[in-house]
């Protein structure tokens, strides 16, 4: 499972990607932190033992900033961008998800 | 009265427009949040009523806890600012900031929020920011109510790239892309 997918940033995605199905896992809805944590235990793990992971945020139409903190900036102020971006892959993120990921990433960075 | 959950769904049922869809369910989450990380309260009530022929939803969020003074430490009028936390917080203090920009930033005339706490609330709508003082206050924790009408654009996006303080919120991912 998984795409071998070559660019110049040389993100891939290894054979061993792990999917992690926003909707599946926590339904539609923007989330709480406290669901949200089992997940960046998950995605630190995985990378932690060198796996890539795919996060599909599909159906997932708006993200509330305590999650997105959990999920991706807490990991990418541990790791960094670049480590993060190398190893996880986001797919189906509709524009105000990005925009909010982006923002709590900020935020945290600033903070630090 | 229901969970956060039971909320959500509430909101899907009786909304189709995704505007105050996604509003909703982003404030829904971002003050039961709040509630349970910050409020020390041992009851949280959610409530929920779809004014049909008003054209608008209303969520009211409410704890039986300490309150935003003590909670944060400092006044409600800060705990409205960007990246203003909770004592001992796990998050960057952004949930309230952005809930009430998506307010201030849009049209909407048939939409507000309005938090409760101490002896102040705080009134948020398109038009005005403001707090004052609360008499005879009868309840001890944090009422946050948040009124969306079906009038609401998209403008609510701005509070999540909005120029603030002179930083803009860099694309750190995507960069443009659909995916990455």
């Amino acid at each position: 499972m998984g795409n071998t997918q070559m660019n110049d940033q040389c993100i891939f995605m290894s054979p061993e990607a792990k999917i992690i199905n926003i909707k599946e896992e926590l339904g539609t809805g923007a989330g709480l932190r406290s669901t949200s944590q089992p997940i960046r235990e998950r995605i630190s793990a995985e990378i932690c033992k060198g796996n890539s992971i795919i996060i599909d945020l599909k159906d997932i139409q708006v993200m509330n900033s305590s999650f997105a903190d959990e999920i991706f900036a807490k990991i990418i102020s541990e790791i960094g961008i670049e480590k993060f971006k190398s190893k996880v892959k986001i797919k189906n993120a509709n524009d105000l998800v990005k925009k909010i990921i982006n923002f709590c990433i900020n935020s945290r960075l600033q903070a630090q | 009265m229901g969970t956060s959950n039971g909320i959500t769904q509430f909101i899907n049922k009786n909304i189709q427009q995704i505007n105050p869809k996604r509003i909703l369910e982003y404030g829904n989450a971002e003050l039961v949040d709040n509630a349970r990380v910050h409020s020390q309260a041992d009851k949280c009530f959610v409530l929920g009523q779809n004014y049909k022929n008003r054209n608008f939803i209303e969520l009211c969020i409410t704890d039986n806890g300490i309150g935003i003074e003590k909670s944060l430490g400092d006044s409600i009028e800060e705990a409205l600012k960007q990246g203003v936390k909770g004592i001992n917080s796990p998050g960057c203090g952004n949930g309230l900031y952005t809930t009430s920009q998506m307010i201030l930033n849009s049209r909407s005339l048939n939409s507000h929020l309005i938090i409760c706490s101490d002896q102040k609330y705080a009134l948020v709508n398109s038009k005005e920011y403001t707090v004052k003082p609360l008499r005879n206050r009868l309840w001890e924790g944090t009422i946050a109510i948040l009124r969306i009408g079906n009038d609401i654009d998209n403008s609510y996006e701005q509070a999540f790239n909005k120029k603030n303080g002179g930083l803009h919120t860099p694309e750190y991912l995507f960069d443009g892309e659909d995916d990455y």
